[in-house]
């Protein structure tokens, strides 16, 4: 069996007293499907980069990483580049050449090989990937799903042993996402490539690795196979990452094996139902932000919004879901001012202040105390206060920005994808703050692909397809009467609960 | 090399009004060295008939490719023509026939108005022939072409490639993004470019590490091209060079100053000129017609 063999390895960055990792020991199988998760901060990414010699951090190394036996640090700069791949998270820093064909040869150009190998390569593994139509493409003018494909396939061209990959979906939207899920699955099933995938949003994954290891603060809490979860221990650091199923499932405290996905589910709880009390709240009067027949397109070939209404109250959270390129942040965009309706009408009232997706770029400060002063809610997110914008995760910046918007004291709060890559106890903690934010108040209009978000704080949802709005109903009513746009408790469970805190709340056991 | 990345980015935006291309089959040695020979013609050999087939053949290739939106081009092209040759006929009076008096008592020649004319009209092919170039002489045409001679120049060109577009397309997003959360001030555009550099640092480090982690720096490298050099590829070259230089030799030179002068024509010059400048009009609109219609 290839294995990676990792013998009390403990490791801490350079300058610093602290252990990131602490006495690992484990042993991967480098053909199978291993899932790394971990809290934010809990060593993930300092434990896979630790992997490969090149994306080793700097710092001071204790024990041993032995692949096949023999120490990775015995392996040539050569070997290692081809034996073992890596896919980052960001994919716009991941690519580094002008045209998609010029990424897939990069690697085996710096290996030195023949232009036939590289052009046979470069063909396998579009082919394989079905990319074969963005071979010539400018990398970027590639969507967020297509750009990690591509980084994933220049990956593979070196025929890697196996690969490692740096939460590589959080950047993505839920349909790429799968979709990316679904490509790792087939690498490893259909080419017995092992992957070794850290991430921190585990749906859609548990159910497809076969060994699993849940780090906490730089140790490992607990490692096993998926069938074996019962075993871990209850609540966990990773709790509300965890596949909704399986959540659900552990909150109610049942024994055996959990479910692992939407599947699962369903089959686990046929026996029970979960009603909750209908609490529709009215809104009418005048709406604050109204607009009326919207046309909008950002160039002749295509009009991305067509006849676009919608109306919102004041203190009211509506979330709005769609597809991709639907047009949901150009609708954003559109009533925060930044461009001119083709037709329609946009009347507000107050000011209107835009969160934008990547609120990185709003960034200029030295240290997040200088960038946002309201000191509780950096506290109540468990920001670092002295640390540099910058160097703060994803799902961290997403929450600074989010704190700088609530700052603005604004009327009206345009929130794009607030929830993308944030992990599950910031998320609650996130809609516990706009229900704040609404009883006093303020309006909130979210675009969001996280359904399960929206099901815990909005008052009214939409789903914006070609160019208008098609369903716009409360919350409740819109999950429930959803298939695709709505949460997995709704999926597996009978009655009315939408999310995981309510299901457990109202859960009943019928007569089948 | 700042106008060739600019020229990247109108590539992009231009590219789905781009025509299929019969000229873009051929290796792209043999692109560069068309483009760099008529351009060259076009700029040394002022005589009518040489800057006629040149305006021709640049416009008629740029119809092709673009169509309708080759207007734009044009019209540009056109008024630059018009400028220069007012340029000429104001500011030279050399020139032996006097056609009339400016107020200030300078003479206005025949000779500086067609010499006008005729830098007019080298300057508008120059510039018919580049916006053909930036059409067909794309990116990874360039790259394959330098990875030839050094494959770690052709990886510093596409990284400059890839990074000049990106931090652009950064620059503009965040300057809209912090227009809209913060209002604009004197100071915004500065504070813009602040973050984004920031915020590109960051993200270069990570390149480096993914570039060494894929082996830049390993000893040798090699350079991949999609393009293959074929026997036709060596057969287009050796007509292009071989026509090309008789063009050069035989073309008819002309000159305007002071009075105009022009050789005569050789009947071998005049079709040299007529088959390197028309070479993109007749593979596509006769050789590519014609392939086309018996597939049919």
């Amino acid at each position: 069996m290839a294995t990676l063999e990792i013998n009390a390895l403990s490791f801490a960055y350079a300058g610093r007293e602290d252990y990131t990792l602490e006495n690992i020991n484990t042993v991967i199988d480098t053909t199978g499907f291993t899932l790394i998760c971990g809290a934010t901060g809990s060593g993930k990414t300092t434990l896979v980069r630790l992997l490969k010699r090149q994306l080793a951090p700097w710092g001071s190394l204790k024990g041993d990483i032995l692949l096949d036996g023999k120490s990775i640090k015995a392996l040539s700069g050569r070997e290692t580049v081809s034996r073992i791949g890596y896919v980052g998270q960001n994919a716009d820093a991941q690519l580094v050449c002008d045209r998609v064909w010029h990424e897939l040869a990069f690697t085996l150009e710096g290996l030195g090989e023949n232009p036939d190998l590289i052009r046979r390569r470069c063909g396998e593994v579009s082919g394989f990937f079905g990319i074969e139509d963005l071979f010539e493409r400018q990398t970027d003018t590639l969507s967020g799903g297509e750009k990690q494909s591509v980084c994933l396939g220049a990956a593979l061209t070196t025929a890697p042993e196996f690969l490692i990959l740096d939460e590589p979906i959080s950047q993505l939207d839920p349909v790429a996402a799968a979709e990316f899920g679904e490509r790792l699955k087939r690498i490893n099933g259909e080419l017995g490539i092992g992957i070794i995938l850290c991430e921190h949003r585990l749906e859609g994954l548990v159910d497809i690795c076969d060994r699993l290891i849940v780090l906490d603060r730089g140790k490992i809490l607990w490692q096993g196979a998926p069938h074996q979860l019962e075993e871990l221990p209850y609540p966990c650091p990773v709790e509300d990452n965890l596949p909704s199923a399986m959540r659900l499932y552990r909150r109610l405290g049942l024994t055996g094996v959990p479910p692992l996905n939407t599947a699962h589910g369903k089959r686990c709880f046929s026996g029970f139902k979960a009603l909750c009390d209908e609490n529709k709240r009215e809104y009418g009067g005048k709406a604050v932000l109204e607009s009326r027949g919207l046309y909008f397109g950002y160039n002749k070939d295509k009009i991305v919004l067509k006849d676009m209404n919608l109306k919102l109250y004041k203190g009211e959270h509506f979330a709005l879901m769609g597809g991709n390129g639907s047009g949901k942040s150009t609708l954003l965009y559109l009533l925060a001012g930044a461009y001119k309706p083709l037709m329609g009408r946009i009347k507000t009232e107050g000011k209107i202040t835009l969160l934008p997706q990547n609120p990185e770029s709003l960034f200029s400060q030295d240290t997040v105390a200088q960038e946002a002063e309201n000191s509780s809610l950096i506290e109540d997110f468990g920001l670092d206060a002295s640390k540099n914008p910058l160097d703060l995760s994803g799902g961290q910046q997403q929450i600074l920005g989010f704190i700088k918007a609530v700052e603005k004291n604004s009327d009206i709060l345009l929130l794009d994808e607030p929830t993308k890559a944030l992990d599950g106890g910031l998320k609650e903690k996130l809609a516990q703050i706009i229900r704040e934010l609404n009883e006093r108040g303020v309006t909130v209009l979210t675009v969001s692909h996280d359904s399960e978000f929206c099901a815990s704080c909005a008052s009214r949802c939409g789903l914006l397809f070609n160019g208008s709005i098609v369903a716009v109903d409360d919350a409740r009513s819109f999950f429930k009467d959803n298939i695709c746009y709505t949460t997995a408790v709704n999926k597996m469970l009978r009655g009315n609960a939408i999310t995981v805190a309510e299901a457990v709340e109202n859960i009943s056991e019928e007569d089948v | 090399m700042l106008g060739y990345l600019w020229g990247g980015r109108i590539y992009v935006i231009l590219k789905p009004m781009k025509h299929y291309d019969e000229f873009e089959f051929y290796h792209p040695v043999i692109n560069l060295i068309f483009f760099v020979l008529v351009i060259a013609l076009c700029m040394v050999r002022l005589h009518p008939y040489v800057q006629l087939m040149g305006l021709a053949g640049s416009f008629f290739y740029l119809f092709y490719l673009m169509g309708r939106y080759a207007l734009k081009p044009l019209l540009f092209s056109f008024i630059t023509a018009l400028g220069a040759t007012a340029f000429n006929l104001l500011f030279n009076h050399r020139g032996a026939t006097i056609l009339t008096y400016f107020p200030n008592g300078n003479p206005l020649t025949l000779e500086s108005v067609t010499h006008g004319l005729a830098l007019g009209s080298s300057l508008a092919c120059i510039l018919l022939w580049f916006a053909c170039f930036n059409l067909v002489f794309t990116s990874d045409r360039l790259i394959s072409i330098t990875g030839r001679f050094s494959p770690t120049l052709s990886v510093l060109i596409t990284i400059t490639l890839r990074f000049i577009p990106l931090y652009l397309v950064r620059l503009r997003k965040a300057a809209l993004d912090r227009r809209l959360f913060y209002g604009g001030g004197i100071l915004s555009g500065l504070r813009t470019l602040e973050a984004v550099s920031g915020q590109i640092l960051e993200s270069a480090v990570e390149t480096a590490d993914n570039m060494r982690g894929r082996g830049l720096g390993l000893k040798g490298r090699t350079a991949f091209s999609p393009f293959v050099f074929r026997l036709r590829d060596g057969i287009m070259l050796a007509l292009i060079i071989a026509v090309g230089v008789i063009a050069f030799i035989y073309a008819p030179k002309a000159e305007y100053l002071p009075v105009y002068r022009a050789e005569n024509m050789k009947p071998v010059g005049a079709v040299a000129v007529a088959i390197i400048m028309l070479l993109p009009t007749l593979l596509n609109y006769i050789y590519g017609e014609i392939k086309w219609r018996h597939l049919k």
